[in-house]
């Protein structure tokens, strides 16, 4: 069981490099299309026609690829209280019946989002005049990919793997920035080493 | 959930979305509706109305019905294009004359064509030719009484190609822009004009930033009341009846409340200082020909030679010959 | 209503989503009843994010992003230092005034206190300032990156009540001014009595140099608003209009690889989507409770109980105040705009000062434990632990509650701007 986990984390883990380009490329022709629509009114004094529609549908898929993708690290805003005040067992268990129920929701995602795409295919689009179905579908898969990404979070806490936060990237990051920049308070960055006072959370990063 | 057939009997309410608020003339077609079949039905069936848009935009509610997660609804045919090709008439600029021609054509064999082809395509079952009425432009720029006052001026359109191609022909820039945007936009000049029924125009107070109004009546744009097939279907044959009978009843009503609420609303906006134009209608009929022409294949049925021939001129100039 | 309410609770409670506890619960709700199919939770899900005035919130969050990466935020903090950095307490308010300066580049409060605090915290360390209040003020700070146009919670608010994004940016300016202040007051008083020292001041020439290097970032605003309300573009093209200038600075101050725009992309993509999906839920929740007239119900509810203007805001104060310890600002703003909406107009008050008094209060949840992404950034930071910097922040808090009162019960401060400049 450990090795299929292991296994099924390793392929879902390339299938969301994959997700993550994507994202990088729907949020690109987003601004790609509105920049373009914005500098055509004013320097060629043309509208795009299609731009909002095509730009308004790639911003649903970034939305439900984008969420999927944060499931994998359990990012999704939720109210963790109870996960913080358990520990050990109780709170994988409290982790893995939140994911479970999650799923049950997915499921519906999937399966009626499946319905609906059928139900609107023959539904044009006003501008680009392609089938509604293509913009709903976004629905159904992002129901997939969600339960894909949940069931590898689930395996994650199962393996005991940590998985970094959204708030621990976040000071990674910025971090990591802060000590490229240069600036006239840099002198303080040395005293900061010597000070030892507090919780060592995420300070062994940098 | 699954629809249980409901009994002779039955007691219960409709559930009906409107676009407009309260006391419009959608909600005063729609009362008329709900009077007739409460006096239809001994009180059994009521309405309930939902306004503004609170259920969905005019593309949700139209889907809404077709699988039936709304039950009734008032829509205008702009987005019903999307669903049955043939309702891209509706955006067919200069195609009806006048109210005679609009009613004749609509309560005649091509209005029911029509709603046969849209009750087989999408499940909603039209049940009356209500309207939105005649759509006008106005603009913060200039007079309008022919096209070539038009030229340049950056003009609004919904995301319909044939409305673009309408106003690129009447020389302006036409800009595809969504609704909640319009009145920030105007009011800011990223565009200077736009179009619409007059009711909307005086309901929305595009009168507090537009300037002119010009009495184009480029397109008709009806609104129909519509509800769901599968939810019309669950009730008794008898009370099938009794909606059918209360959807007739209230065209004549709505109708008569959109033209009082039209004159109001121009009268409205000329209190609050715009300046009404006359056009010359056939320089804008010449100009937006060609948009015409170009559709004349692509509208199934030769819908749109159909109705060209119902014109009161054309009857009238076939009479002389 | 009922199985709804249990449900949610639940699923909040074991942990799950917020996305899924809102959308979920309305499923089962809309699976017992029997009024309709479901599939309208696709449907209506599809329907909230198909929405062209939400582009807004990628593309500022995109904006934000690329002006962090392109390396503003340090230049915004030499220049802030060198305002105010000799003064009393000068680094402390030199963190506040930066992060004044950053709300108005960034939509959200978290990436404040990132861009700021991964810089200022260490600095203020080294000067002797107590773990506790450098922490907790600059987590307070952070919150000025919601009140500040451009911010998240301000366009959904807009788009949840059908109001212009433009006007309730404006009217977040001077709202934001007044808490900005009190955070001043609050930093310069405090370090007053503990005796924390300015660092030197800096010469003429040396403020001169400082804001001409933060120039392109301390312009950003005046296009982004300058645009919008001379006519140029319409809010949601703003902030692209925003992401091209952030990209235009970055490549001149030569900040940029390719690694880290794509990198900019996909993480902004899925920041977006973390708070979208929220909208796509609550967008599904807003259909079924007005299909079951539920604001009615509550106006009508309102309306027999007669509780006055100042009955209610006293209410939806709190109310939002303890929504705000536990539910993120974003997701609480589309919760429960279409239910305190309506009552808020019924009794006269302006819905742009309604959304401002929301955002205000919701801001405050950014720094209340036990959910408060403000101050798990700046514990991170700060490196201390989150039940220390809890009770460090109430000071703080109490300050910020005092400027809630005022932004409440002073209607003109939130629509005195979008009255002048925009007429409505
Ligand atoms: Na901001
Ligand atoms: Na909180």
């Amino acid at each position: 069981m450990t090795a299929f986990m292991e296994q099924y984390r390793r392929v879902v883990d390339g299938l969301n490099l994959a997700v993550r380009w994507i994202l990088a490329a729907l949020m690109l022709v987003m601004t790609v299309l509105i920049g373009w629509q914005v500098i055509a009114r004013f320097i060629v004094g043309e509208s795009l026609t299609f731009s909002e529609e095509v730009s308004r549908f790639v911003m649903v898929w970034l939305v439900l690829l984008g969420a999927a993708y944060a499931a994998k690290n359990g990012r999704l805003m939720k109210v963790d209280i109870v996960e913080h005040m358990l520990s050990g067992k109780a709170k994988s268990t409290v982790i893995m019946v939140a994911g479970v129920l999650s799923i049950v929701f997915y499921l519906v995602l999937v399966v009626f989002g499946f319905f609906i795409v059928s139900a609107v295919s023959y539904q044009m689009t006003p501008a680009t005049e392609v089938s509604m179905s293509i913009p709903m579908a976004a629905l159904p898969v992002g129901g997939l990919l969600l339960i894909i990404n949940t069931i590898h979070q689930m395996f994650g806490v199962a393996l005991g793997v940590e998985e970094e936060s959204e708030v621990e990237e976040l000071v990674a990051e910025t971090e990591a920035e802060a000590e490229i920049d240069a600036t006239r308070l840099s002198d303080a960055d040395d005293a900061d080493a010597t000070d030892s006072n507090g919780s060592q959370k995420g300070g062994d990063r940098s | 959930g699954a629809i249980v057939s409901k009994d002779d009997d039955y007691e219960g309410t409709i559930n009906f979305s409107l676009a407009l608020g309260p006391d419009s003339h959608h909600h005063e077609g729609g009362k008329a509706f709900a009077e007739k079949l409460s006096e239809l039905t001994a009180g059994r069936i009521g309405v309930k109305f939902y306004y503004n848009n609170a259920l969905g935009g005019e593309r949700e509610v139209v889907e809404g019905m077709s699988i039936n997660s709304i039950q009734m609804g008032m829509a205008s045919t702009g987005p019903m294009g999307g669903f049955v090709r043939s309702f891209m008439l509706f955006d067919m600029p200069y195609l009806f004359e006048d109210l005679d021609h609009v009613y004749g054509v609509l309560d005649g064999e091509i209005g029911q064509e029509l709603a046969d082809e849209f009750l087989d395509t999408t499940n909603v079952r039209i049940l009356s030719w209500t309207e939105n009425g005649f759509r006008y432009e106005t603009n913060s720029k200039q007079p309008v009484e022919t096209p070539e006052d038009l030229q340049g001026i950056k003009h609004r359109t919904q995301e319909s190609t044939a409305q673009i191609q309408t106003w690129s022909a009447l020389g302006t820039d036409a800009i595809p822009m969504a609704w909640p945007e319009v009145y920030t936009a105007l009011q800011q000049g990223v565009i200077d004009s736009q179009e619409n029924p007059i009711a909307t125009i005086a309901d929305v107070r595009f009168f507090e930033v537009q300037d002119y109004i010009a009495m184009t009546q480029h397109v008709y744009s009806p609104a129909p009341m519509m509800i769901s097939e599968k939810y019309f279907q669950s009730f008794s044959e008898a009370d099938q009846q009794a909606i059918l009978e209360a959807g007739e009843y209230a065209t004549d009503i709505q109708r008569e409340a959109s033209a009082i609420q039209e004159d109001e609303a121009l009268q409205l906006m000329l209190d609050e200082g715009m300046e009404k134009t006359e056009i010359d209608r056939d320089a804008f009929v010449d100009a937006t020909r060609p948009v015409l022409e170009a559709w004349q294949d692509e509208i199934p049925r030769d819908l749109i030679g159909r109705v060209l021939e119902e014109a009161p001129s054309a009857r009238s100039e076939e009479a002389d010959e | 209503m009922m199985i709804l309410i249990i449900c949610a609770v639940v699923l909040l409670f074991v942990g799950a989503p917020i996305a899924v506890a809102i959308a979920g619960s309305t499923t089962v709700a809309i699976g017992t009843s029997g009024i309709f199919g479901l599939e309208v939770v696709p449907q209506q899900m599809f329907i909230a994010l198909n929405s062209f005035p939400l582009m807004a919130i990628p593309f500022f969050i995109l904006a934000g992003h690329l002006m962090q990466v392109g390396g503003i935020s340090e230049r915004l903090i030499d220049f802030g230092s060198a305002l105010i950095g000799h003064l009393t307490g000068g680094l402390a308010m030199a963190a506040v005034l930066t992060s004044m300066f950053f709300a108005a580049i960034s939509g959200s409060g978290a990436a404040t206190v990132a861009a700021i605090g991964s810089i200022l915290i260490p600095a203020m360390l080294a000067h002797g300032y107590g773990r506790g209040f450098t922490a907790a003020n600059q987590a307070v700070s952070g919150a000025l990156g919601v009140i500040i146009p451009p911010s998240i919670p301000l366009i959904l608010f807009a788009v949840a009540a059908n109001e212009s994004a433009g006007d309730m940016f404006l009217a977040g300016i001077l709202p934001g001014i007044i808490v900005t202040m009190s955070l001043l007051l609050m930093a310069y008083f405090y370090s007053r009595k503990r005796g924390y020292k300015g660092v030197q001041k800096a010469t003429g020439k040396e403020l001169l140099i400082a804001f001409r290097r933060s120039i392109l970032a301390l312009l950003m605003p005046v296009i982004v608003l300058g645009g919008i309300y001379g006519g140029i573009f319409t809010p949601t093209e703003a902030a692209v209009v925003a992401v091209l200038y952030a990209l235009i600075v970055g490549f001149v101050y030569k900040r940029f690889t390719l690694k880290k725009l794509a990198d900019a992309f996909a993480d902004s993509s899925v920041t977006s989507a973390i708070v979208m999906i929220v909208i796509a839920a609550a967008g599904l929740f807003a259909f079924y409770i007005n299909v079951l007239g539920f604001p009615d119900q509550i106006l009508a509810f309102m309306e027999s109980i007669n509780l006055g203007v100042v009955g209610f805001l006293i209410l939806a104060n709190l109310l939002l105040l303890i929504a705000g310890m536990f539910i993120e600002a974003a997701a609480a703003i589309l919760i429960f705009v279409p239910i305190l909406l309506p009552m808020a107009v019924g009794l006269g008050i302006d819905p742009v000062h309604f959304g401002m008094i929301m955002v205000v209060n919701l801001s405050v949840g950014l720094v209340t434990p036990p959910v408060g992404l403000n101050l798990f950034v700046a514990s991170d930071l700060a490196k201390m632990s989150l039940s220390a910097l809890s009770k460090a922040v109430i000071p703080f808090i109490l300050v910020l509650l005092i400027s809630i009162a005022i932004v409440s019960g002073v209607p003109q401060l939130s629509l005195w701007l979008p009255n002048l400049i925009s007429g409505g």
